[in-house]
């Protein structure tokens, strides 16, 4: 990748994909609401795990959401594995 | 006569050799093919070896296997031997203890004599599992069964379509499993009653992700395709639900000509499609695409229809259907038909009638389910009376024909209750479904459910179970009642008494309660999400007799009655009211 992809640019699209899985509405959470608690059942989770492979090209499988469990967390986490790859 | 499961795949094999099969995707890009002739010599191969083992026609064995190509071999290797089969739920869920107690638990239920497994599924326990994990039931691979038998060796067991074939465990109440029988000749009843609906011939494509210890994918996957001689192209559950479009991929890049699913497939579809997506695909090859195994909403086959009309979906290829385990899919859209979506007066229905009327803010809109397919009978019955009901009364759904299951592995009491149901005016044997409905010519429209089983995604769960295990988890926890949601972030939910004397009912700790209690049900259930609400011991609504009253509470907590101190995973609506009430 040409540009370094910020945990802040990550957290944004994380925010985003939340707010269209539909489960919650937008400004009802914050990045550092639990992401249970924002509606990443196992379906959505297996989606948000798709949707970063997608976009960012990092193979993920739910067990990702166990060790960073908010958006915070799991942007700061995805950041520091573009940076490192 | 309707003959067996042996003599249909040895009779494919036969017509189309190799030449059709079942494709399997693994991943999204590798695939692995497994022609009907290949199929049939690995199946005279396994069954020779199991009889070697000392298996005889009768005996049980249980499938603890994904659902992918080594499952479908393992399946008719046992059949060739005249063995029944029980596939255990292990691709529902990756927890080792949960995965081994439900194997344990079908083995012991079924009397199975032997486990058939594989290394991808026994990798997945750590230490590997021993005979002793699984009650004292021994483990065998499909790699070991097809390299110790002799395709040569093998003789077509003295069978005949009254034989035992499968054992399919509902996901029943916890210690209380209970295994659907079906003999041979149930299977294929049931495959020759929906031939005709889905237009089945040796030159369909069958596209599916459905799990195959789950009737519907055990159904569409292992035992239609050999049945038409046709070609199948499944994945993986997993696959579908990373990224819905892939199942729609499938079956426009390998011209699909069917392809069935539970309602909330339908509804993922059109949430993730990107406009991109389906502009690159091609669905016009569809015959038909059958919604069943949960209840069918019209807001999502129309907005499903919307969404993809120019990737080819027409109205006429989409196909409710109404079935359960016990009875494979009963009714169904008929091929090449419209939808018959109706408008019904909403304060008729509550009393159990069905009037059709002119759309208004008074009407419910329900979407038929379909005729009765040939050889299958159904009937409305007054659930408390078991009395025939008349066209357009709402009362539980029976069925009859030879399509309809024996009734439950071992289970006397539990088949007497269910099986066997006569109406006045004719001589069938009837099993009653539990759901309720009403035919109006011949239409079946379902409307709920008699008895307050939860469906998630296809999955049956049993509320009494989760309310039970919550009990166990903790002594503070008291009764509850747990039931499906919709509005709400989470599926399914439980409103719970917590005991003040055992607990501090404060936010803090119900909160460190509530967190662990969802973790420890979510896991034992593979449940998608569950929304957890506490209330003082005393408050949940029960009948005179002290039951708990499911559609009730959920009706108060709907309507702001319930006081709860504390509530996770609830509507923002709900969760205000339980702030307050905890502020004080």
């Amino acid at each position: 990748m040409s540009t370094i992809t910020t945990s802040a640019e990550i957290s944004d699209w994380i925010v985003g994909r939340i707010v269209f899985y539909g489960k919650v509405a937008e400004g009802s959470f914050t990045v550092d609401t639990p992401l249970s608690d924002v509606g990443l059942d196992s379906i959505y989770a297996l989606s948000l795990c798709a949707d970063i492979e997608d976009l960012y090209g990092l193979e993920v499988e739910p067990e990702i959401f166990e060790e960073f469990p908010t958006i915070q967390q799991l942007a700061d986490g995805l950041a520091a594995r573009l940076q490192t790859r | 006569m309707t003959g067996t499961l042996i003599e249909m795949l040895r009779s494919t094999a036969d017509r189309v050799g190799d030449e059709h099969g079942i494709r399997f995707y693994e991943t999204r890009e590798e695939s692995a093919f497994l022609g009907y002739a290949e199929l049939d010599r690995s199946s005279r191969t396994m069954a020779a070896a199991l009889s070697q083992r000392g298996l005889v026609p009768g005996d049980v064995v249980v499938l603890a296997l994904n659902s992918d190509l080594e499952f479908i071999r393992a399946a008719y290797g046992a059949l060739y031997a005249g063995l029944a089969i029980a596939p255990a739920p292990v691709s529902e869920t990756n927890a080792p203890d949960v995965m081994r107690a439900r194997i344990a638990e079908i083995a012991a239920a079924s009397g199975a004599r032997l486990i058939i497994s594989q290394e991808a599924v026994l990798d997945r326990f750590r230490p590997l599992p021993t005979a002793e994990s699984f009650g004292s039931v021994a483990v065998t691979t499909v790699a070991e069964l097809r390299n110790a038998g002799d395709a040569k060796a093998w003789t077509e067991p003295a069978i005949d379509e009254g034989a035992l074939a499968t054992l399919m465990f509902t996901s029943g109440s916890t210690g209380d499993p209970k295994g659907v029988v079906s003999t041979h000749g149930t299977l294929l009843s049931s495959m020759e009653a929906l031939t005709p609906s889905l237009n089945g011939t040796p030159d369909s494509v069958i596209v599916g992700w459905a799990p195959f210890h789950h009737a519907m994918g055990f159904a569409v996957a292992v035992i239609l395709p050999a049945y038409l001689a046709a070609s199948a192209v499944l994945t993986t559950a997993v696959q579908f639900q990373r990224r819905p479009i892939f199942w729609l991929q499938l079956i426009s890049r390998h011209r699909g000509t069917m392809s069935a699913a539970a309602n909330f497939a339908f509804a993922l579809c059109t949430q993730f499609a990107t406009d991109e997506q389906i502009s690159e695909l091609d669905l016009s090859s569809l015959d038909v695409i059958v919604n069943g195994a949960e209840p069918v909403r019209t807001e999502t086959m129309r907005a499903f229809l919307d969404r993809f009309s120019s990737a080819g979906i027409r109205e006429s290829m989409m196909a409710p259907g109404f079935g359960a385990t016990e009875t494979m899919l009963v009714t169904m859209k008929q091929l090449g038909q419209k939808m018959v979506v109706l408008d019904f007066d909403a304060t008729a229905l509550e009393s159990g009638t069905l009037k059709p009327v002119t759309k208004s803010e008074r009407s419910v809109e329900l979407v038929s389910c379909g005729v009765a397919g040939p050889g299958c009978i159904v009937a409305i019955a007054d659930p408390s009376t078991g009395e025939r009901l008349a066209d357009g009364q709402v009362g539980e759904i029976w069925a009859a024909g030879p399509n309809i299951a024996h009734g439950y592995w071992r289970r006397p009491d539990a088949t007497a209750e269910a099986f066997g149901a006569h109406l006045a005016d004719d001589e069938h044997d009837y099993y009653r479904t539990g759901d309720l409905g009403a035919l109006i010519n011949g239409e079946m429209f379902v409307t709920g459910r008699l008895k307050d089983l939860i469906i998630v995604r296809g999955r049956n769960i049993y509320p009494q179970d989760i309310e039970a295990a919550a009990a166990r988890f903790h002594p503070a926890v008291g009764m509850g009642t747990a039931f499906e949601l919709t509005g709400h972030p989470a599926d399914v939910g439980i409103i719970l008494e917590v005991d003040g004397n055992e607990t501090p009912l404060d936010n803090a700790e119900l909160n460190t309660l509530a967190l662990n209690l969802r973790s420890d049900l979510v896991h034992q259930f593979s449940l998608p999400s569950l929304a957890i609400g506490f209330l003082v011991a005393g408050e949940l609504p029960r009948t005179a007799l002290g039951k708990v009253r499911r559609a009730f509470t959920r009706s108060a907590l709907e309507n702001g009655q319930l006081r709860l101190v504390y509530a996770d995973g609830f509507s923002p609506r709900v969760q205000d009211a339980a702030r307050s009430v905890a502020a004080g």
